[in-house]
């Protein structure tokens, strides 16, 4: 026991006393939390004069535009476009020239076969994909209300045929596309603020990093050791099991203080950026997230840094750690694209739902769901039961693997040879 | 042979049957084959083709015409029913996914009420909106519905016609200067292991010493340099094979037509290499440079991942390069070693990046990476015999002003 705490207390000593882990640990939180302190205290000397300039409306005025109708379809002008502000032109050259002469901002071209292909072309001199000054929409209208002949409330009612109420009869309704603007919670729901939407995102992201970076950890210490012939000096006083139980926990607490530091961090600069940041006022974050989050974290720590370990006792030198990795990290990667992908959209949908209760995937799964809320607690213990259980299998299955004889071999690394390893116990 | 060229040709063959060089090699078409089939997944999951019921209180649908269907979707069955009791006994026993009903005053008010146990497939909810719109058209002539029905594209077109630029998002050919500027900064990520161990291996294998007594520092650098740039080139034949294949598979066997008749706009493919060769040669200098100086393969791998990050510098300030693609940020990123390359490909496909910023920025590649050269063949030099101990920039920068003095001096 003394000797599994003397390996625990040298490398978590060893870990945080290197400088550039104490600086990206809790360095960077730090720096985080000054920024938004200092830029919330600016902000709160300056507010009257944002109340001010936020007092004043906007109104979008549409600007004055052009035309070129080579299918002979436009008659009339919708009323809600003042009849000004959509000039005919005989053909490209006038418009052209109109343009130049900054007569209009922007013309339209309406080709002889857009009845068939439904296509026009929208002329402007500073439009981009993303640019919100384009108005596109006036040449849509005029077109539609000029297809029926000129029936605006046809058109109208073409334009917008449902306005719909949705009834959700589910006993315990999720998140779904229909779901009205919420902003309590982080999650797509809240429609107004890109930075709430992105926040179960950003927790994804958040817990791949932790995960991958605590669990590289483990892979490169022990190969390290393998690869100096440390490895072999270590073999005459201390057992395999014991070395493997110091280095999890000691390394583990070190890849823990990370997390809590980033996750408070991102807990304080919600509460006291909220203002910086224009985070709606009824947004919280439970604390319950921060617990579960050390749960998961923990959990998954102690999954994939002893598939990790496993591997870096059956690497021969550490040219090969990148290989290994990529073969132990691939369910927690596809965890990763899944929660990516499904946390705008569809976080409680039938794969992020199963996804977040298989032990590989669940660390980084169920921690996007978590963020966004509505997560039943009977997937939330299940997930955590299974993956407490496949930690016990793999922390045992990997002891096995650290043996003297697989320590201090030369045999190449492969997936087939780690697997056997670890499933069967076979070398 | 030359000795240059057997050092090229050895180190290319130890290293290109390597499996984390096959690994590497595929990883990135395998990476965008799973991101793409795992949004396909996502997507057909949000789908449901069960029939969708309806109740009809304002008298719209009592002899409906069918929707207009997606020839690549299933159409939807829509059922009638007379009460909402009917058509709420068939949702909770599954026979519908969801119904809609139709408010007596629709016809004023457009009010439909949607009721669900479970959100309805999007495929079922977009068809339905059709079904209601093609009902409302139903004494329109068939080709006005169609048009009505469908709406518009628009295509935006600059005032001197260089560009154009579809709503529906950017054609494969006008991507395709991103998609070779990432793919050459991929490569040097890839290539970042090997250019960073290139001579660190024969360090901490003790073999520099022996190989010192037959070669030149310059026949073993050049040697080097060619057998990664080999296998660099491979990666990028055999991405650029596998992303044709793609194409040629996505547009005439799945038939999407996005990926048919993709034109190329090759002066803006010339302009992105013509950036991308100084910009390798930059990085993979500064990257050979570093290995020189440390001590441990280890520590030269995780050098790597920070010129992937000044490369990527771009990605995160993509929305102010789109929004104003000649702006004054995006010129300077345009010019800026490392950030150069993302941005001209960003910007090529909103805007024309204008000959001098490309010529500007050809030119600065080109400058640092000669510079770079000189820094690596200094600093190989210097640490090719030093072991345990890390090499300083600050010597091997000293060393250079000491030798030059001594010139200058005799």
């Amino acid at each position: 026991m003394s000797k599994t705490l003397h390996v625990l207390r040298y490398e978590l000593i060893t870990t945080l006393s290197r400088r550039s882990f104490l600086l990206v640990s809790f360095g960077i939180p730090l720096l985080i939390i000054l920024i938004f302190f200092v830029i919330s205290i600016m902000k709160s000397d300056t507010s009257s004069t944002i109340d001010v300039s936020s007092n004043t409306t906007q109104t979008i005025e549409l600007e004055i535009e052009g035309y070129v109708d080579q299918a002979g379809l436009i008659r009339v002008i919708p009323e809600q476009i003042p009849s000004d502000h959509l000039l005919p032109y005989l053909d490209e050259e006038h418009a052209y020239r109109a343009l130049e002469t900054g007569e209009i901002a922007a013309f339209y071209i309406i080709p002889e076969n857009y009845v068939e292909t439904g296509e026009f072309i929208y002329v402007h001199p500073t439009l981009t994909p993303s640019s919100s000054d384009g108005q596109d929409w006036v040449m849509r209208r005029t077109l539609l209300v000029n297809l029926l002949d000129g029936d605006a409330m046809l058109a109208d009612k073409l334009w917008n045929p449902m306005d719909l109420k949705v009834t959700n009869l589910a006993p315990m309704p999720q998140y779904d596309r229909y779901a009205e603007e919420d902003c309590s919670t982080p999650g797509p729901a809240c429609e107004s603020n890109a930075l709430v939407q992105y926040i179960p995102f950003i927790m994804a992201v958040l817990f791949y990093m932790f995960i991958t970076m605590g669990s590289s950890l483990l892979i490169r210490n022990v190969s390290s050791e393998k690869e100096n012939m440390v490895m072999e000096i270590l073999m005459l006083s201390v057992h395999p099991r014991q070395m493997l139980t110091g280095k999890l926990v000691g390394l583990g607490i070190a890849s823990l203080l990370p997390t809590i530091a980033y996750l408070g961090a991102g807990y304080i600069v919600l509460r006291l950026g909220g203002g910086v940041l224009n985070l709606p006022s009824e947004l919280t974050i439970p604390p319950s997230l921060l617990v579960w989050g050390i749960v998961f974290f923990v959990l998954g720590y102690a999954v994939y840094a002893s598939l990790m370990a496993g591997a870096g006792a059956l690497l021969p030198n550490m040219k090969e750690i990148t290989q290994a990795t990529w073969v132990v990290m691939i369910p927690l990667f596809v965890g990763y694209m899944v929660a990516l992908m499904a946390s705008g959209e569809a976080p409680h949908g039938a794969l992020p739902t199963a996804l977040s209760l298989f032990p590989l995937t669940a660390p980084i799964v169920m921690i996007m769901r978590l963020t966004i809320g509505g997560v039943p607690l009977w997937q939330i213990l299940l997930a955590v039961g299974l993956m407490m259980l496949t930690a016990v299998f793999v922390v045992r299955a990997v002891a096995r693997m650290f043996r003297a004889q697989v320590l201090l071999s030369g045999q190449p690394f492969s997936a087939r040879r780690y697997t056997r390893a670890l499933l069967f116990g076979r070398m | 042979m030359s000795k240059l060229w057997l050092v090229a040709l050895d180190d290319f063959q130890r290293n290109v049957f390597k499996k984390s060089f096959i690994l590497a090699l595929l990883s990135v078409p395998l990476f965008i084959g799973f991101t793409v089939g795992l949004g396909a997944i996502m997507s057909s999951l949000k789908k449901n083709n069960a029939p969708v019921g309806y109740i009809d209180h304002a008298g719209l649908l009592a002899d409906p015409l069918p929707a207009h269907v997606n020839p690549s979707e299933k159409p939807i069955e829509f059922l009638p029913f007379q009460t909402e009791g009917e058509a709420r006994q068939a949702l909770e026993s599954k026979d519908i996914q969801a119904y809609y009903v139709l408010a007596p005053d629709y016809y004023e008010t457009s009010k439909i009420e949607l009721v669900y146990l479970k959100e309805p497939g999007t495929n079922a909810t977009r068809q339905f909106y059709n079904f209601i719109q093609i009902n409302l058209l139903r004494d329109q002539p068939p080709e006005i519905a169609k048009r009505a029905t469908a709406g518009s594209n628009v295509t935006l077109r600059s005032p001197d016609g260089s560009l154009e630029f579809p709503t529906g998002g950017p054609t494969i050919g006008q991507i395709i200067p991103i998609i070779l500027s990432v793919a050459f900064v991929f490569l040097l990520m890839m290539s970042s292991g090997s250019l960073m161990s290139g001579v660190v291996e024969e360090k901490q294998n003790r073999t520099m010493e022996v190989l010192m007594t037959s070669l030149s520092p310059t026949q073993l650098i050049g040697g080097k340099v060619l057998s990664i740039v080999g296998m660099s080139l491979l990666q990028l034949v055999t991405w650029i094979l596998v992303g044709l294949l793609a194409v040629a598979i996505a547009g005439n066997v799945l038939g999407i037509e996005w990926f048919q008749n993709p034109s190329m706009e090759w002066g803006t493919v010339l302009i992105v290499l013509a950036i991308a060769v100084p910009s390798f040669v930059l990085s993979s200098a500064l990257m050979f440079a570093l290995g020189s100086t440390v001590a441990e393969a280890q520590e030269a791998q995780s050098v790597g991942a920070l010129f992937f990050m000044l490369h990527i510098i771009p990605i995160y300030m993509i929305v102010a390069l789109v929004e104003a693609p000649n702006g004054i940020l995006s010129v300077v990123l345009s010019l800026l070693p490392f950030t150069s390359l993302i941005t001209v490909g960003f910007r090529s496909i909103f805007s024309v990046v204008p000959l001098w910023q490309v010529a500007g920025s050809v030119a600065i590649q080109t400058l640092c990476a000669l510079g770079a050269l000189w820094l690596a063949s200094r600093a190989f030099r210097l640490g090719m015999l030093r072991y345990g101990q890390r090499l300083r920039f600050s010597e091997i920068l000293g060393k250079a002003k000491a030798v030059s003095t001594k010139v200058s001096l005799s």
